[in-house]
């Protein structure tokens, strides 16, 4: 079976540590065996198919092929054996912020929404008009001062990203504070992970405020992962499996 | 909402040494994944201590020298004895 697998900078297991073989040349890399019994997130080979990428984004992705017993689960696949066949060199660091900056733009179309809902229609507009993230922040930033309940929230989720997007804490709206105040320095990897999720998050709390009911939740939530997995499946030229 | 849990940092700080020990159930374990996946503070974290877990587990009581020995155990005595800090 063939899946694809996130790495952490230098071809290493997030969460295993474990040094992946790189292919040489046209050579796949070399077999890892489990060497233990299959267990979710302990033992055996862990990989994922297009569908469940954005769970594990991170700063290498590669394709992998499969071998042995194969356990597909919700989240992940887990196999006996695996080898890299070779790196996805579309998803880089810069792929990754091109990412992260449109999710935050994916934000500020929630907060849009959101504002005129509510009848704060030159807030709104001024979201609209922004054309770089800096200034859709300012935008949000005052639309968040103006408003409150469901149109600050999202205002302020569109505010956030702009922040996350630069690899800020989300509270640090004055963009003259520098980034170096983070530390330590997240990759744009890690920067397009976590802002993905933030995103789908506020796109489900759109849709409860849109619905007037909390059960919108998860179908708020489901369309924005969607439609962050077709533009990674379409930049990184991937194939879908939905 | 999904059934499965979902973990805030918080969370995350008190389940790590669990984590890394094997404590916690399959589906904790997932959660506990998937929150240091999308949390780059969370990530690093995570890395932070296993760093340090390889470097003090290579330690043994005799690689600690008499004399930061002994006036570890007055610091930590002292400590203990001492006012409690608000």
């Amino acid at each position: 079976m063939r899946a694809y697998k996130f790495l952490a900078h230098g071809s290493s297991g997030r969460f295993s540590e474990f040094s992946w073989p790189r292919p040489a040349g046209a050579e796949p890399g070399a077999w890892v065996a489990a060497t233990e019994r299959l267990e979710d997130c302990r033992h055996g080979v862990h990989a994922c198919t297009p569908g469940q990428l954005l769970d594990w984004i991170d700063d290498e992705l590669w394709q992998i092929e499969l071998a042995g017993e194969i356990v597909v689960r919700d989240a992940m696949v887990v196999a006996e054996r695996g080898r890299l066949l070779e790196l996805v060199v579309q998803w880089d660091g810069q792929t990754a912020q091109n990412f992260a900056d449109a999710c935050a733009w994916r934000a500020r179309d929630y907060a849009l929404n959101s504002l005129r809902r509510v009848g704060l229609t030159d807030e709104a507009e001024r979201l609209v008009s922004a054309v770089e993230l800096r200034e859709m922040q300012t935008g949000a930033v005052a639309a968040f001062e103006r408003s409150d309940g469901e149109a600050a929230e999202l205002a302020g989720f569109a505010a956030d990203a702009v922040s996350l997007a630069q690899g800020r804490r989300p509270e640090m709206w004055d963009p003259a504070r520098p980034v170096t105040l983070v530390e330590p320095v997240q990759t744009p990897g890690a920067t397009a992970a976590n802002l993905a999720f933030v995103v789908a998050h506020a796109a489900g709390r759109g849709a409860v405020a849109a619905a007037g009911s909390e059960t919108a939740y998860d179908d708020g939530f489901a369309a924005e992962r969607k439609w962050q997995l077709a533009w990674l499946s379409e930049r990184l030229g991937l194939p879908t499996d939905e | 909402m999904s059934d499965q849990p979902a973990f805030v940092c918080q969370e995350i700080v008190e389940l790590v040494t669990e984590y890394l020990d094997g404590g916690l159930e399959p589906s904790e374990r997932l959660a506990f994944e998937r929150h240091v996946a999308i949390c780059p503070p969370c990530r690093g974290y995570l890395s932070q201590l296993r760093r340090v877990s390889r470097v003090a587990g290579g330690l043994s009581e005799d690689d600690v020298p008499e004399s930061l020995r002994t006036s570890l155990l007055e610091a930590f005595r002292g400590w203990k004895s001492g006012p409690r800090a608000k």
